[in-house]
């Protein structure tokens, strides 16, 4: 594949990569875009290159979910120097929201709290086969695991994002 | 049929938490990558660099010849003859300004051993 033809495809899967790098970055937009850049920089620089043994989406998600776990090894180091301290930013001012997008927001929020506590692989394979479309066995191969354990984390993500739900629900 | 339903419940909760996600533009993400590739150099032109800086630091901390050993031997006492103790100062490589302090009036008599000549003179 060239370069322009690479750069077509990876425009078209732009908004699901994004989506894709929210999912890996606990909903963080700021890391989601940070991770995003960094992705397409090590498409760039040839640090990571489509072999063509996959499709392009299941290769690109794989680069964005390394890059994700990489960053947030690194971001764990500058927790631990004090650098996020320093470098802090000013969160935008938000309007407040109108009550009927406050309700749709609430349920937005529970979700992704939901979400945010299952095991990082079970958020994974979720994402990847409810949001994403992909098959279990796709989700596995951007996972880097087999497609036994991707099923062990699709059942046990299923069951305890439902019995997590449930359970706020009632709460 | 159970299953169908909880899955089709699982996609529209999944679909809702990504229902604010706006990606932000393709092109500026694209491109600030292609600028942040171009205003990197390549790691690998570090490398004679960073090998000739080593080499200038080895060659000027290697010793001269000439130069006085750094500490040679530390001595406290030594006996000699069975009677004198001698004292053997360290043979310090560096000079300092307040060695002086160390040689004191006499001293001479602690390093060496009194001899008589024939004549029984004192040296």
């Amino acid at each position: 594949m060239n370069y322009s033809a690479l750069e077509e495809e990876i425009e078209r899967l732009h908004p699901a990569s994004f989506s894709w790098a929210l999912a890996c970055c606990g909903w963080s937009r700021h890391e989601a875009e940070e991770v995003l850049q960094v992705a397409y920089f090590k498409v760039l620089e040839g640090r990571a290159r489509f072999d063509g043994r996959s499709t392009l989406k299941t290769w690109l998600f794989g680069v964005i979910r390394k890059t994700a776990a990489d960053q947030r090894r690194r971001r764990l180091f500058e927790v631990l120097a004090l650098h996020r301290w320093f470098s802090r930013r000013e969160a935008p001012a938000k309007a407040p929201p109108a009550d009927e997008q406050l309700g749709q927001e609430q349920r937005r929020a529970r979700v992704v709290h939901a979400l945010a506590q299952l095991a990082a692989r079970q958020r994974e394979v979720l994402d990847l086969v409810f949001y994403q479309e992909m098959t279990v066995e796709e989700a596995a191969q951007v996972m880097g695991v087999t497609v036994g354990t991707a099923r062990v984390h699709y059942d046990r993500g299923k069951r305890r994002l439902l019995e997590k739900l449930s359970a706020e629900d009632c709460g | 049929m159970k299953d169908h339903d909880t899955e089709g419940k699982l996609r529209a909760l999944i679909g809702e938490a990504h229902s604010a996600d706006r990606p932000p533009s393709f092109r500026r993400t694209w491109d600030a990558a292609r600028r942040f590739r171009a205003t990197r150099g390549p790691v690998w032109a570090l490398i004679p660099a960073l090998a000739a800086v080593g080499l200038l630091i080895v060659w000027s901390a290697r010793p001269r010849p000439g130069s006085p050993p750094a500490l040679q031997e530390i001595q406290a006492v030594e006996w000699s003859a069975g009677v004198i103790p001698r004292l053997r100062f360290a043979t310090l490589g560096a000079s300092g300004p307040l060695d002086f302090l160390l040689e004191t009036p006499g001293s001479e008599l602690l390093h060496t051993v009194p001899t008589f000549d024939t004549d029984r003179s004192f040296p």
